[in-house]
């Protein structure tokens, strides 16, 4: 334990255990951090009090909220809790971690064509074939269909931690159209408004031109024979956890927010319904997931989809993003593949670490996990918002038993890994009216289209607010940071 | 060659007026080398043109959008059709060995794993005490599965509505009772257990040959046996395809070829009368 000289982050206490990323272990600031430490220390605690009000009170304004879900209970409206400090990434580090995500996110699509026609990559035995087709995200429908420009994974969010080794660590892939963007962009406007000194002597690279380029990335991969494509974003409406969002990207994109009611196939081709009469729809960033997308196709029972869709989409009238049938590739089981799905379709030596990580359908692997459940974390493969993971250490005797049954009664759907001690970063609390440590992590954003690529300066840095808490969702009481990439 | 008519039809009432739909029908027969389909004609009662489009199998739907309240929906195609002349007789080049190295091979279980993989209709409980034959390689795929055929066609008894379109196996399997769909579902399942690719068929039946399971869609399966190809079996009547059998389409299970399927903005309740015939003249 460590003390800081004067100011407010005076009072901040190192925990060892932990990689710190704004402080050295002598105390000093890191390089990189020195001026945002020195202008800090230079406010008084009231004037930073004020600065965190301002910008809350911003967010509430503008809206800038997320729903929780729970069992039996209604969904819990809440702002998305923002820190002020921003996490600083050095300009060689970051290089080092885009070329990584970008050379991930290529190995990714190439899987998932592999997968979609010829399936070389099970052949030779890369990665297990009843891995694949035991999967409920490896869509039928895709099979032998390439989509426009073979591109997939138009919008990609990778997640990253550091760990007391001070490398990277991805943590998963998110391929099914992954949130979060909009708070990264909230944020900088947030920041840049009541930092504006510092932000601007940091030279921090700039994100504004995402929307700008989220769109590029859609158009490139219009239909063929459309000449100015028209392009929508389709949400599942007000009452989606995202929805801010939805409507948020639509409306900086400069293109119509719909819901899967306003659509309608007729001949194979998708229209709008507007007040000027039907109009041809092109291109369709969806947030609705697969299984809901077609009632004709996938679940009848679904309300936010567009009976007939896969059928335009199979004919090449549409395009759709993300391609449906990406989330067998983000499958939590198939992420212990990647270093080898990259060497096999890249030839290249992985740039980013994976984590360890036990499969539980492997019998050996399953036995390990079950003895060693008190010192893992275990996930569920299909799930998301890091509902239903549990974090050995933290387990009671019977909450232990219980995960065991569990596993037990479905190991294809368990995976295991140790616990990765995510790096901390100096945070205000509230509470305390401190800066304390706390866990983060870190979601970039990566766009492919037809020969072009686009990564987001930075990402959506997460922050697990409850003290020692490791998981960072902002449905299980995490907050975010702005991320400053260095010029 | 043979030549039969076929006529489909099916009316649907509504309680309360529709205010939009969409169906999907896939009752067009399939042409193919063993048949041609003639003098195709189909049409709705709320004279839409139907768009005709290619499911992910390669059959033709018939699609229609209906934009504007109706309360009835009506629909009738009518075909002749040319049939080769099959002698369902096969007799594999290939030595059981062979046969059966081949269909544990890595490269055709991945390349036919659509018709390998269990689905929700066609999934086998846990544990049945009944003793379906198993495939183990000792005799040739051809005959294990004429045996495997009356093997399901003697352990079910047919009984008109006993089922739905959605019951599992396991179910059929209590009741030993069932339409041409579960024995069908049954006859995959066993299939596939045995890794042998099996894909569920929908089609037309020649009523004049007095089968059960006329006077409405039928359905069997189809086999994959190295050498011979895609080989059908019907266990609901103990026999294999021949000139009798139209094919509409293949899947992996029934609901890869649901004859209609409609995605309606309704409220009330429906009703609906559907009739197959097929001549022979």
């Amino acid at each position: 334990m460590k003390q800081h000289l004067k100011g407010i982050l005076d009072s901040y206490r190192q925990e060892d255990a932990h990689y710190d990323e704004v402080f050295q272990t002598s105390g000093e600031p890191k390089e990189h951090y020195r001026s945002i430490v020195e202008t800090f220390n230079q406010f008084s605690l009231t004037d930073f009090e004020r600065i965190n009000n301002d910008v809350k009170t911003s967010f509430f304004n503008q809206g800038i909220t997320f729903a929780v879900y729970a069992e039996d209970k209604k969904p819990d409206e809440r702002i998305f809790p923002f820190d002020l400090f921003p996490r600083i990434i050095p300009s060689q580090e970051w290089m080092q971690l885009e070329r990584g995500v970008i050379q991930r996110n290529k190995a990714i699509n190439y899987f998932l064509d592999d997968l979609y026609h010829k399936k070389l990559i099970l052949k030779d035995k890369i990665v297990p074939a009843d891995l694949i087709f035991s999967s409920k995200n490896y869509l039928k429908e895709m099979v032998d269909f390439k989509p426009e420009g073979g591109i997939y994974t138009h919008i990609s969010g990778t997640d990253l931690i550091k760990h007391t080794d001070g490398q990277y660590y991805i943590l998963e892939d998110n391929l099914r159209c992954p949130s979060g963007v909009s708070y990264v962009l909230s944020n900088r406007v947030a920041l840049k408004k009541s930092l504006f000194d510092l932000f601007t002597k940091l030279k921090t690279k700039t994100i504004y031109q995402y929307p700008e380029e989220l769109l590029e990335i859609l158009k490139s991969v219009k239909p063929k024979n459309t000449e100015v494509p028209t392009i929508v974003v389709v949400t599942p409406g007000m009452y989606n956890s995202a929805y801010f969002e939805h409507s948020f990207l639509a409306q900086k994109m400069g293109i119509p927010l719909v819901e899967g009611r306003d659509l309608f196939v007729e001949k194979n081709f998708v229209y709008m319904k507007t007040i000027f009469g039907p109009t041809r729809v092109d291109v369709i960033y969806r947030r609705v997931d697969d299984e809901f997308i077609d009632p004709l196709c996938f679940r009848k029972d679904s309300m936010l989809g567009v009976p007939g869709l896969m059928n335009a989409y199979r004919a090449g009238n549409v395009t759709l993003a993300n391609a449906p049938g990406t989330g067998v590739a983000d499958d939590k089981a198939v992420y212990h593949y990647v270093p080898d799905i990259i060497k096999y379709y890249l030839n290249e030596e992985p740039i980013l670490n994976n984590v360890l990580t036990y499969h539980c359908e492997k019998e050996s692997e399953c036995k390990y996990v079950l003895e060693n459940i008190d010192q893992l974390v275990v996930k569920p493969v299909d799930e998301s918002g890091g509902y239903g993971i549990t974090i050995g250490t933290t387990l009671t005797r019977e909450q232990i038993e219980e995960v065991k049954v569990r596993i037990k009664s479905n190991p294809r759907k368990y995976i295991a890994q140790p616990i990765m001690s995510l790096s901390v970063h100096a945070t205000f609390i509230e509470e305390s009216k401190e800066f304390e440590p706390r866990h983060i992590d870190l979601r970039t954003f990566c766009l492919m289209g037809k020969d072009k690529e686009y990564i987001l300066k930075g990402g959506l840095t997460r922050v697990a607010l409850k003290k020692g808490n490791l998981i960072v969702n902002s449905s299980q009481g995490g907050g975010s940071k702005d991320t400053w990439v260095l010029d | 060659m043979h030549e039969f008519f076929l006529e489909y039809f099916i009316e649907n009432k509504y309680e309360s007026p529709v205010r939009k739909a969409n169906f999907q029908l896939l009752v067009i027969p399939d042409s193919n080398s063993q048949q041609k389909v003639l003098d195709l004609k189909f049409f709705c009662s709320e004279d839409q043109e139907a768009h005709r489009s290619k499911n992910i199998f390669g059959f033709d739907t018939l699609n229609y959008y209906i934009g504007k309240p109706f309360t009835e929906f009506m629909f009738k195609l009518t075909a002749k059709i040319l049939k080769e002349d099959i002698n369902p007789f096969y007799l594999s080049p290939l030595d059981p060995a062979t046969e059966f190295e081949l269909i544990y091979s890595l490269d055709f279980q991945i390349d036919n794993y659509l018709f390998l993989q269990p689905t929700q209709l066609t999934r086998m409980p846990a544990e049945t005490e009944i003793p379906f034959p198993a495939y183990a390689g000792e005799i040739q795929i051809f005959d294990y599965l004429v045996s495997l055929n009356s093997f399901i066609f003697q352990l079910l008894v047919y009984s008109p509505e006993s089922t739905d379109v959605n019951t599992p196996i396991e179910e059929v399997l209590k009741i030993r009772r069932g339409v041409c769909q579960d024995y069908a579902h049954l006859f995959i399942s066993v299939c596939r257990q045995n890794k042998i690719p099996a894909r569920y068929v929908s089609g037309y039946l020649d009523q004049g040959a007095g089968f059960v399971g006329t006077g409405q869609l039928h359905a069997w399966v189809e086999t994959l046996i190295p050498e011979l190809g895609w080989i059908g079996f019907d266990s609901t009547n103990d026999l294999l395809a021949d000139h009798h059998y139209i094919k509409i389409a293949h899947g992996t299970d029934f609901t890869d070829c649901s004859p209609i399927i409609g995605v309606l903005e309704s409220a009330g309740m429906q009703k609906s009368i559907h009739s197959v015939t097929v001549t022979n003249q």
